[in-house]
């Protein structure tokens, strides 16, 4: 990385987005966009009770509507064995029902038809009588003796799924006890939806040798292939899943959905290709959904402001199936990542889960497994602690990072931190803001009744899964590949394991190749989601891609560069030894004048390769990473309140990231503005609420709040650089980074311009009433 | 949810007893297209098109009567379903005839369920309260037109 001349469009450098070119002429090739010839298309009957028991399903009156073809049900997958699927944490979920329905939105039955319009006449004509049942929404009455069990298809006798828990109860307890200062907090983190702008959908075509291809809207398409694989007994590589483009998919676009199986299933019995769009309704109510746990958390200090120890009980709302796209290893994700940035001495989680009537859930959604959740009560919890201690919560902070110097640092609950400078982020983000002076404006503002609060958060993130000694979906290992391969010409084909879903892979994959071999990322095309031509992956999700098939492609690269110089000592006529990788080309050592390139390298393995060698300039990599990387940062956010109605306004928010090396420091800054506003939106505006009844109350962009431009503010962003020590050019993910620490920054600083109030939490989002009730709670207003 | 009203009409208590015992004519009082017809001297069935807010299509529509005292009480109970939703109501009705003039009380619980739910109470009542005036004031237009 040293090099005197960078190669053009190499790491570092904030080239434009290679794929922008189609994207911002409305070029992009999506799912609805597939049209072939006479294709087919699915809709869905949902169920309107959130638990029921289906008494009739008559299709006879669908079936007379011109244009339908036929009405799929669960009987009919059923006689086919295909009534349930394996979700991704090996619980079952159903793709259609047979008996029993177990959330509102439910898929029922699908049909059929010629179009559309037609699809969705016939849903309305099929008639289903159901039995209303007794409901289960809230997962602490589900966990009581007496509550309707759920789940009695798998012999349970309880809504109880698992019980998962680490670190060192006993000591944790006896630190606790022997704190000076004990903070004990209850937050709730409510569910959300990732609502990505393109709805889940697919296009299920069998061709006249049998061989199924699947356009879908797929984060991981090779595991999707093996589970239908394992699924429906098709032979594996008589399947074919394609990823074309996709709008967003933050972690909602891993799982499978009924709604693919289905239309694979009409593709197969009608012999036609079947195409399934999700409509909004369906992708809010049925697909799933991320967070949805209540948390009970002690952190003990003491008097002088040191902490001690963390204690943490939580009960996770996994709906009716636990479909968590988490390592299979842990069912909480990696929610032990909890003890943040600080050394914990001792500590101890345990995490409860419970079924519910309502959709599968767990997804990370842009929080690398249950990531969020975790920075979100560490960061809470020492803010409101440094309050209770009468400490400036930046203070505290600083008082407790772990120091560089004690990397790589082994955590309470069993991670191996790869690197950090958690005091130097924080530093630069209050110099950024100006954080004394907000301080004393605070200060001034309290004398007169007003309301401005400063929050902090400084998460330290846990990304880049594997390795895959400790990780794994379904049993396939995590790991992640690149095939490079140079074309005679000094061109290149490069096709990765992972999936973009406008990361810009397209780009930052072809900077690291173009850093790794010298040659111009424009002339470098990267290809990614089509399981006949891309290498074996495990795909794009939980910020994993630059730390696996980013890493992927740096070794495969490498190994190409090993057989290049060998036909560089060849061309330039001296011993392998004597050939030395420089200033992106091959120079014979000390002569620097007598040099080739990568291109004229490649020309040669096709036209002047040594002989006894293979010609050709290609390698492929599978690349498992040693650990995990730990991107951190400190974030600062002001906000002002209105006390008369509650409304809170962000002033200013600085956030400052450390991702490690940069491969293309726009493309980051707009994963970090991304995220910030996808942190923003959950912190104050985003969640799913159910009734009493299990109706999902926000079914619809009228009551999901995303938050547009109007609402977001302007993010200040900043970079320190703390390279992985363990990643091949030492860079570390950052697309989630943002979502992660984000929500507790904006509600520590709403919390400490309510300090003078007394109020210690409002469980997000915080909605203008729920601050002026917190506001006036005292007052009896 | 809970609905309730009043309306008053110039008929005897017997004759608006009757007419709402008679589902076709009673239900033919909708605003909306619809297509009812009796099942049995207590049920009854048929469609209705409809909507609240974006949500608009045909729903199914069964109905019982579940309680009569003649000219004073009627207990009617009704189940829709249509695209994804659901609807529960069980309604109550109480007659009472004083000078020359029936009024009629009407009450119940609506229950809903799928997407017609996630609207919100404040908007589906208002919808249920205008569908309903409409409604009451076909039927008495209907009674006092002989």
């Amino acid at each position: 990385m040293a090099d005197a001349t960078p190669v053009p469009g190499g790491i570092g450098q904030s080239i434009v987005r290679k794929e922008d070119a189609r994207f911002i002429r409305g070029k992009g090739n999506y799912v609805d966009d597939v049209d072939l010839p006479g294709m087919l298309f699915l809709d869905l009957v949902r169920s309107p009770y959130a638990h029921a028991k289906i008494t009739a399903l008559r299709k006879e009156k669908a079936l007379q509507v011109p244009g339908v073809l036929a009405v799929i049900t669960g009987a009919d997958l059923a006689a086919a064995k295909l009534a349930w699927m394996p979700t991704l944490m090996s619980d079952t979920q159903m793709v259609l029902p047979t008996d029993e329905v177990m959330f509102q939105g439910q898929e029922v039955a699908g049909v059929v038809a010629t179009d559309r319009y037609s699809a969705a006449d016939g849903v309305a004509a099929v008639e289903v009588d159901y039995e209303p049942l007794p409901v289960v929404i809230d997962p602490f009455k589900a966990l009581e003796p007496g509550a309707p069990v759920l789940r009695k298809d798998k012999g349970k006798t309880d809504n109880h799924i698992w019980h998962w828990e680490v670190g060192d109860k006993a000591a944790t307890d006896k630190a606790l006890k022997e704190s000076a200062v004990v903070l004990h907090e209850k937050l709730y983190i409510p569910r959300i939806h990732v609502a990505s702008i393109e709805p889940c959908g697919c296009v299920a075509q069998v061709d006249v040798m049998g061989k199924l291809t699947v356009w879908m809207t797929t984060q991981a398409p090779h595991a999707i292939r093996t589970v239908f694989a394992l699924v429906s007994g098709l032979p594996e590589n008589q399947i074919r899943i394609i990823s074309p483009d996709i709008g967003g998919g933050f972690g909602g676009k891993v799982p499978v959905y009924p709604g693919y199986v289905i239309a694979v299933v009409a593709a197969l019995t009608t012999g036609h290709p079947v195409k399934w769009i999700e409509d909004r309704t369906g992708n809010l109510t049925s697909d799933s959904f991320a967070r949805d746990y209540h948390i009970e958390a002690e952190l003990g200090a003491t008097k002088d402001g040191k902490l001690t120890a963390l204690r943490v009980k939580t009960l996770a709302d996994h709906g009716y199936t636990d479909a968590a796209a988490n390592p299979s290893k842990f069912p909480a994700g990696l929610f032990h990542i909890i003890t943040g940035s600080y050394p914990f001495a001792t500590a101890f989680v345990e995490v409860d889960a419970a079924y519910t009537n309502k959709p599968p859930g767990g997804i990370a959604y842009r929080c690398s497994f249950r990531v969020t959740e975790a920075a979100y009560t560490i960061e809470r919890l020492v803010e409101n602690m440094a309050h209770k201690l009468g400490m400036d919560p930046a203070e505290l902070r600083l008082k407790n990072f772990i120091p560089p110097e004690a990397f790589p640092f082994k955590s309470a609950l069993g991670w191996t931190y790869d690197s950090g400078n958690y005091a130097g982020a924080l530093q630069k983000a209050m110099q950024m803001i100006g954080y004394d002076a907000l301080r004393r404006e605070q200060a001034e503002k309290r004398k007169r009744g007003e309301l401005m609060g400063i929050g902090i958060s400084s998460f330290t993130e846990i990304v880049g899964a594997g390795p895959s000694r400790q990780f794994d979906i379904l049993g396939i290992k995590m790991f992640d590949s690149a095939e490079v391969r140079i074309h005679p010409t000094g061109k290149v084909l490069a096709r990765l394991g992972t999936k973009s879903q406008g990361q810009g892979h397209e780009t930052t994959y072809a900077q690291i190749l173009a850093e790794e071999l010298g040659i111009p990322a424009e002339h470098i095309s990267i290809e990614e989601g089509d399981t006949d031509t891309a290498p074996y992956g495990l795909g794009t999700y939980a910020s994993r891609s630059t730390p696996t098939s980013g890493a992927a492609a740096a070794m495969a690269a490498r190994k190409i560069r090993e057989k290049a110089a060998k036909i560089a000592a060849h061309l330039l006529e001296v011993s392998p030894d004597d050939i030395e990788w420089k200033d992106h080309k091959f120079q014979v050592k000390g002569v620097p004048g007598k040099s080739k390139t990568m291109a004229e390298i490649a020309f040669a393995a096709y036209t002047n390769h040594p002989q006894g060698m293979e010609a050709g300039l290609e390698a492929v990599d599978y690349y498992d990473p040693p650990n995990l990387t730990y991107p951190f940062g400190s974030y600062i956010c002001v906000v002002d309140i209105d006390k008369e109605t509650g409304q809170v306004k962000v002033r200013r928010f600085v956030a400052v990231d450390d991702c490690g090396v940069i491969i293309n420091p726009m493309i980051v800054d707009g994963q970090i503005h991304g995220g910030l506003t996808m942190g923003f939106a959950p912190a104050m505006l985003e969640e799913i609420p159910y009734d009493a009844e299990g109706n999902n109350r926000a079914g619809s962009f009228l009551e999901y709040l995303l938050p547009t431009a109007v609402e977001t503010p302007k993010w200040e962003t900043g970079k320190t650089t703390t390279p992985s020590p363990h990643h091949p050019f030492g860079a570390k993910g950052v697309g989630e980074s943002a979502t992660v620490g984000a929500p507790a920054a904006i509600v520590n600083a709403v919390i400490d311009a309510l300090a003078p109030y007394g109020v210690t939490n409002i469980d997000i989002p915080l909605s203008a009433p729920k601050v002026w009730k917190a506001i006036h709670a005292k007052d009896g207003r | 949810m809970h609905v309730e009203g009043d309306f008053r009409v110039r008929a005897t208590a017997d004759r608006v007893y009757r007419f709402f015992t008679d589902p076709v004519a009673f239900l033919d009082c909708l605003d909306d297209p619809h297509e009812i017809h009796a099942v049995d001297a207590d049920h009854f069935e048929g469609t209705v098109t409809t909507g609240v807010a974006f949500i608009r299509g045909t729903f199914r529509v069964r109905g019982a009567y579940t309680a009569r005292t003649p000219s004073t009480t009627l207990g009617v109970k009704l189940q829709g379903s249509g695209l994804g939703s659901g609807v529960d109501a069980d309604l109550s009705l109480a007659l009472a005839e004083a000078g020359g003039e029936t009024s009629l009380h009407w009450q119940g619980e609506v229950r809903l369920s799928g997407p017609v739910a996630t609207l919100g109470e404040r908007v589906v009542k208002g919808t249920v309260d205008k569908k309903a005036a409409g409604l009451f004031e076909n039927a008495r237009r209907r009674l006092e037109g002989g």
